[in-house]
């Protein structure tokens, strides 16, 4: 309690305190029979109600008491969970970089399946084109020129490595539309 | 004598004092920074409603908690009610607490053994 608040709760006992020094201090007066038994009869009282304000008030504080002992609980539990939950953030963190990282090489591993597929296909398209034209310059040779020319057999050879290319990027761009329409 | 009505705050508990009906009910939480100041109107009710006060008078006190500065008031309010039964009066108090708050139910045992008022100490429900 403030002082000023004790002041004023015991407002009627500070006026009992203050009547018994007046009669006190006051040399005429000659018989503190009454006043006597009066002081006492207030001293009674007031001994009566401190023990009754003391006990009540130490309940009050155990009671208080034992809020702040639930409240101290509490929050060690809380800190506790945060922890445990601090713990399973950073290992799920751990996992979904793992996940991500197999994801990844996942990924690589499909794009190098893909590309040897489309390898396979440019390659046997390849075969056969160069079957084709080697029959054709060889008809052309053999009927138009009338007779056998290497020139058009080092063109042929020339012209497989830029056709591979343009097969194999015709191929990829093909693949890669398709695996996008189905992603999407 | 005009009714006090006081609406509850989480410092200081709900009283009502009317005259006419012979009550005074208060209840709530009772931690005010001054207590004497708070509980002044009610005293003064009581100085005033001591002077013809009702055949009956019915006293309900619900505390959920209150400090120390207000269990002296709550004493005060008390001996106030204790000397309108005196004077011939009928005056009841109820001491109400919750059913688990073991601390409030003596409490009020406790006033009960200083005042010279029928005081009922009842469980809410």
């Amino acid at each position: 309690m403030e002082e000023t608040e004790k002041k004023t709760v015991f407002e009627h006992e500070s006026q009992i305190l203050v009547r018994s020094r007046e009669i006190l201090n006051n040399e005429s007066t000659v018989d503190y029979k009454q006043p006597y038994i009066d002081l006492t009869n207030s001293y009674e009282s007031l001994l009566n109600d401190i023990k009754l304000l003391t006990s009540v008030s130490d309940r009050l504080q155990k009671k208080h008491n034992q809020t702040n002992e639930r409240l101290r609980e509490i929050n060690e539990e809380f800190s506790q969970q945060a922890e445990e939950i601090k713990a399973i953030h950073e290992a799920l963190q751990t996992k979904n970089a793992e996940i991500t990282a197999r994801i990844e090489e996942l990924k690589a591993t499909k794009n190098d399946l893909t590309l040897a597929r489309i390898r396979k296909r440019a390659t046997s398209i390849i075969v056969v084109v160069a079957i084709i034209l080697l029959v054709l310059t060889e008809l052309f040779d053999r009927f138009v020129m009338e007779g056998s020319s290497w020139a058009s057999k080092i063109l042929l050879i020339i012209l497989i490595k830029p056709l591979d290319n343009f097969i194999m990027e015709r191929l990829k761009r093909k693949e890669f539309a398709q695996v996008n329409i189905s992603s999407t | 004598m005009e009714k006090i009505k006081i609406d509850a705050t989480n410092k200081t508990p709900r009283i009502e004092l009317d005259h006419e009906a012979g009550l005074l009910k208060i209840e709530g939480r009772s931690i005010p920074e001054n207590s004497f100041e708070f509980y002044k109107p009610v005293m003064s009710w009581l100085d005033e409603y001591s002077k013809s006060p009702n055949a009956s008078t019915l006293c309900t006190f619900k505390f959920e908690y209150f400090n120390t500065s207000s269990s002296k008031c709550i004493l005060d309010i008390f001996r106030k009610l204790e000397q309108i039964h005196q004077e011939g009066s009928a005056v009841v108090i109820s001491w109400y607490y919750d059913e688990d708050d073991e601390d409030m139910q003596e409490t009020g045992e406790d006033y009960k053994n200083i005042i010279k008022v029928p005081f009922k100490v009842i469980p809410n429900n």
